[in-house]
């Protein structure tokens, strides 16, 4: 790894975090002439034009929205230099770096967990379906990846909630608002949220775990076939060495690839789920923003969202270069 | 003492298209310290023959069958893949092809070598009461660098660290070398070993391993399709078609006097300095689908010297000589007719 | 007039493509499964007015809110506004298959353009594509679409071009893999020696080549564009006027189905969300197997080792000793009567497979380094 290679990569990275920005802060005002328009008081009687205007200037000033359009990009871009995201149109008061900060453990609980359930469990599921090849295992999970595939996380989710919440009430199919507010790191408080994050969790983790099943198999069979696994047999190793020490190490470059692209999509992944639960997570944040046009706050979680996904890919480039040899950062495609 | 001793080895692969014969019953013996080279086209089986010897054919799809499998005196062929693990690497060692997909690209080559002498020679060996396994692990990296040094690879300590992409090819086929006779097998088979080098690489290469060969009086089992190496390597000569031996000689005999037309064409296509022919004899059209093979003998359809009886019956492999065999019905009348 | 000939070439190459691609596709088992079910939704689309019990956007066709399956009604009505469930799911099919072919057809235009562009045009254009793909791959999709209909409206082209404008990132990054690998082969270079110009060659060597792909993925994409479309609609941000099965779903949860219990009102939308995605995405693994025929393999291994006893093999076997080739009994014989068909079929199978494969005509002679291959089968198929 070079160091030029290394800057290289984290310049680019900044470029684009940078077009990012600036794409989430015109995309929303396409087509509109005044973005404060919908805050102004109704003229009152008998105020003059003048007066109107400071009152409309006075509401400017408030929600940021004074000056010229490109004016309000500098603004913007200054203040987001120094960590500020703006303030919520709806709520005025929270900035919107609070909110996110806010919502955002509540998504990490459940996109983590799901994260880390696909991943193990996926694995494990793979390994065993190349091993036992062509039989039924494999074709269970083969059949269960392209019906789980084709259908949507939240339609999964609803038949959950419909039959494990509504019919047999084993987990709550909505979740309990108490939860948030009352959340004290005790152990009865940590229990409730993993009751509650059952069905959502689960929801997403069945598509996850065979996709991650899936490919794990394709590629620990791909890797079977080298030749350097004949190798290391001609070597006289053990079949445990082979497997671990040459065909799991060499199957897992791809899973890498795909964990990263995971990672990067961890806080925008689950809007839809969120909903169906009534979570309180980015996703509602969002939609909630998104119902009352509230454009700052979708602008923020947006960069935010943005932000964490070059990061994410930043770091998967790292470790990936430090796994294959082959690859010098950045030259990954 | 033969170093390998095969009987009646037979492999074929049942596939969805029918069953493929690769190898049809073929008898191998190589004395020790001795080089034996299997010489044939691509596809006629002599990869599958090897792979057999070390009984690496998976199974399935393969479906080998032997009389007799016998290594440097022991009997392998009855062996469980837990008691071939303690044979290969130590009795019997493998040298690959293109080394480039033979070595793990994401592991350092000196690393892989180290593991073939954690697994044989230091298994049991116990080095000092507290940190064994670092001692260990010290002695394999030294007897690593050792034999990176005795296949002519210099600076072998930067080597050790060597990922197979940051290697040359010919560095690479001596790592691989260097591998096979980490143990001191009594058997190496080398299955093309210099097939994807150039011409002046492969030389150097096939010299580092005849001079170990001698060193070590170890035994080798050579398959190649380039009968200009075999010339140099060889002391004893099968050559095989359609997954039958169809002639066997000593390495002098054999180029002197071939007896099977097939040889003659393999060796019609050799281009000698001293040549004074115009064109190369050529073998016409290609090997025969191996799951669909010709009637009577496999050679008839690309043989100029074919008869009836070679499209009906398959020839048996007779011993004109001592120490020679031909599977030939008209090879005295071809050879008469050749002095003729 | 020279271009426009050559355009006219190339949408009949393209045309006698894609017809021989149907015909593969029915011989592959699971992308006939696709192709009838694609046939079957395409028919309930075109015919609904005619299949469907009643017209679900009449309001005076309105039954009462909520009712159970009964043979007026097949699957009930809705909970919230009292149209019935069966007439919905079937007129639901057309918002589904539209937006979900056409939105992948404009995808395939797209990224297939600028694949090709990025990859064999090269320098600022690829860059300026590629560093596009980078940042609309970091912005997170579902947020961008909502924020984009927020401000441009649900209209049917809005999501379409929304979804477009979003979604071609991948193809055109595969495209582009696909290319530069084309670009370097010996017959594009010839055709450069010989004075090809870049347009000729794209048109005439590099589209086609990549257009099996195309084909695979925009099957794919519809499938994926489906499954959004669902998502968006569900989420209540999808074209309101529209009957869709995502907004089913979104009225039966809001309506209270799950307390109430109606499953059938869940169920309904979700099998026909099922069914469209599934039939897409059959189709295009199943080219993805006619493209690489090496994918497969393996099943049917086990299920030839099924077949195989040890009389027969020893039958084989005993056919490959010294003696009874002396008495001219060919191995060949040897096979059982059955397997002898079997090969037979099997042996033609193979020949459409390698001139999938190849290009090239088929050879009865196995290819060369077959000794190599089947080591590597050997390792595979364990």
């Amino acid at each position: 790894m070079k160091a030029s290679y290394v800057i290289k990569r984290i310049l680019l990275t900044i470029l684009i975090f940078f077009i990012v920005v600036t794409l989430c802060f015109f995309i929303p005002r396409i087509g509109v002439t005044d973005p404060a328009e919908r805050f102004y008081p109704a003229r009152s009687a008998g105020m003059s034009d003048a007066e109107y205007e400071y009152v409309k200037e006075q509401i400017r000033i408030e929600y940021g929205l004074n000056g010229s359009t490109f004016q309000q990009y500098l603004n913007y871009m200054g203040d987001l230099f120094k960590g500020d995201l703006g303030n919520s149109y709806q709520t005025g008061k929270p900035a919107v770096i609070d909110e996110i900060a806010e919502c955002l453990p509540w998504t990490l609980v459940l996109s983590v967990s799901n994260l880390l359930i696909s991943l193990i469990i996926g694995i494990l599921i793979g390994t065993m379906a190349a091993w036992k090849r062509g039989r039924w295992q494999d074709r269970a999970l083969l059949n269960a990846s392209t019906i789980t595939t084709a259908l949507p996380a939240f339609f999964i989710a609803l038949i959950l909630s419909f039959y494990l919440g509504f019919e047999w009430e084993i987990f709550p199919a909505y979740t309990d608002q108490n939860m948030v507010s009352g959340f004290d790191w005790s152990w009865g408080a940590i229990s409730t949220v993993l009751y509650n994050a059952a069905l959502p969790i689960f929801a997403m983790a069945i598509g996850g775990i065979v996709s991650y099943g899936q490919s794990t198999r394709n590629s620990v069979i791909a890797v079977s076939g080298d030749d350097f696994i004949l190798t290391a047999k001609a070597k006289g190793l053990s079949n445990r060495k082979v497997i671990y020490g040459h065909t799991l190490r060499n199957a897992m470059l791809p899973i890498v690839t795909q964990f990263g692209m995971n990672v990067s999509g961890l806080i925008g992944g689950s809007v839809v789920i969120e909903q169906i639960f009534n979570w309180n997570g980015m996703g509602t944040l969002f939609l909630t923003a998104n119902s009352n046009n509230d454009y700052p706050l979708m602008m923020g979680i947006m960069i935010f969202m943005s932000a964490f996904a070059l990061v994410a890919n930043l770091l998967t480039d790292f470790v990936y270069s430090l796994l294959d040899p082959r690859v010098t950062l950045g030259e990954r495609r | 003492m033969n170093a390998l001793e095969v009987k009646n080895l037979k492999v074929i692969f049942p596939t969805e298209m029918g069953v493929v014969r690769a190898v049809e019953g073929i008898d191998i013996e190589i004395e020790q310290g001795k080089c034996a080279a299997i010489v044939g086209e691509s596809g006629c089986g002599k990869s599958v023959t090897s792979l057999a010897v070390m009984k690496l054919l998976s199974t399935p799809p393969a479906v080998v069958r032997v009389d007799k499998l016998v290594l440097g005196g022991t009997d392998i062929r009855d062996l469980t893949d837990k008691q071939m693990q303690k044979v290969r690497g130590k009795d019997v060692a493998m040298v690959f092809q293109d080394a480039l997909t033979a070595l793990n690209p994401v592991m350092q080559v000196g690393k892989q070598i180290d593991e073939i002498f954690l697994a044989h020679d230091m298994s049991e060996r116990a080095v000092g009461e507290n940190g064994r396994k670092l001692n260990r692990k010290k002695e394999a990296k030294r007897r690593t660098l050792e034999a990176l040094k005795l296949v002519g690879i210099s600076d072998a300590e930067t080597r050790y660290k060597a990922y197979p992409h940051q290697l040359s090819g010919g560095m690479r086929q001596r790592v691989l070398i260097a591998m096979a006779f980490a143990c001191n097998p009594n058997l190496i088979i080398a299955d093309e070993p210099t097939t994807a080098l150039d011409v002046t690489i492969q030389a150097q290469v096939l010299d580092v391993l005849k001079e170990l060969q001698k060193k070590r009086n170890t035994s080798l089992m050579l398959i190649t399709h380039d009968l200009s190496i075999v010339m140099h390597m060889a002391d004893e000569i099968y050559v095989m078609y359609c997954g039958k031996i169809v002639e066997r000689a000593k390495t002098r005999d054999l180029f002197k006097d071939p007896l099977h037309p097939y040889t003659m064409g393999l060796l019609g296509s050799i281009a000698r300095i001293d040549d004074e022919r115009g064109r190369f004899v050529q073998i016409p059209s290609s090997l025969p689908s191996p799951i669909n093979k010709p009637s009577g003998c496999y050679f008839h359809p690309r043989c100029q010297y074919a008869t009836e009886k070679c499209k009906e019956q398959m020839p048996p492999l007779e011993t004109p000589e001592n120490g020679r065999c031909v599977r030939c019905w008209n090879y005295k009348e071809i050879k008469d007719g050749k002095r003729g | 007039m020279k271009t426009l000939k050559n355009i006219g070439l190339f949408c009949k190459r393209f045309l006698f493509g894609v017809g021989g691609f149907f015909k593969k596709l029915w011989k592959h088992k699971q992308g006939r499964v696709g192709l009838i079910i694609v046939a079957f939704l395409a028919v309930l689309a075109i015919f609904a007015p005619v299949i469907a019990p009643y017209d679900p956007y009449d309001v005076t066709q309105r039954a009462e809110k909520g009712l159970t399956p009964s043979w007026e009604h097949l699957l009930g009505t809705s909970i919230t506004t009292g149209q019935d469930i069966f007439s919905m799911l079937i007129y639901g099919t057309r918002s589904s298959l539209s937006i979900g072919l056409i939105t992948g057809i404009v995808i395939a235009v797209l990224g297939s353009l600028l694949g090709v562009a990025a990859g064999y045009l090269g320098g600022w254009v690829d860059t300026l594509i590629m560093r596009v793909v980078d940042v609309l791959l970091v912005i997170p999709t579902l947020p961008l679409v909502i924020v984009m209909t927020n401000v441009l409206g649900t209209s049917y082209a809005v999501i379409v071009l929304v979804f477009a404008a979003f979604g071609w990132t991948g193809l055109a990054r595969v495209i582009r893999s696909q290319v530069m690998l084309i670009k370097n082969a010996n017959y594009v270079k010839a055709a450069e020696l010989s004075g090809a110009s870049k347009w000729y060659i794209m048109w005439r060597h590099i589209l086609p080549a990549v257009s099996n792909l195309l084909i695979m993925s925009t099957a794919l994409t519809s499938a994926g564009i489906m499954v959004a479309e669902a998502g968006l609609s569900f989420l209540g941000l999808g074209n309101p006027t529209a009957i869709s099965w995502g907004k089913m779903l979104a009225d039966a949860q809001s309506g209270g189905a799950m307390l109430f219990g109606h499953w059938w009102s869940i169920l309904a939308p979700g099998v026909g969300i099922f069914l469209s995605v599934y039939s897409f995405m059959r189709i295009g693994l199943a080219i993805e197997e006619i493209l690489n025929p090496r994918m497969r393999k393996g099943s049917s291994m086990i299920k030839v080792f099924k077949h195989l006893n040890n009389t027969y093999l020893d039958e084989v076997f005993s056919s490959m000793d010294e003696q009874s080739k002396l008495k001219g009994e060919y191995a060949g014989n040897a096979a059982a009567p059955d397997t002898d068909t079997q090969r037979a079929e099997g042996a033609s199978e193979l020949v459409v497979a390698e001139t999938v494969v190849e290009g090239a005509p088929a050879e009865v002679s196995p290819p060369a380094r077959k000794s190599g291959k089947k080591k590597k089968d050997a390792g595979e198929n364990r």
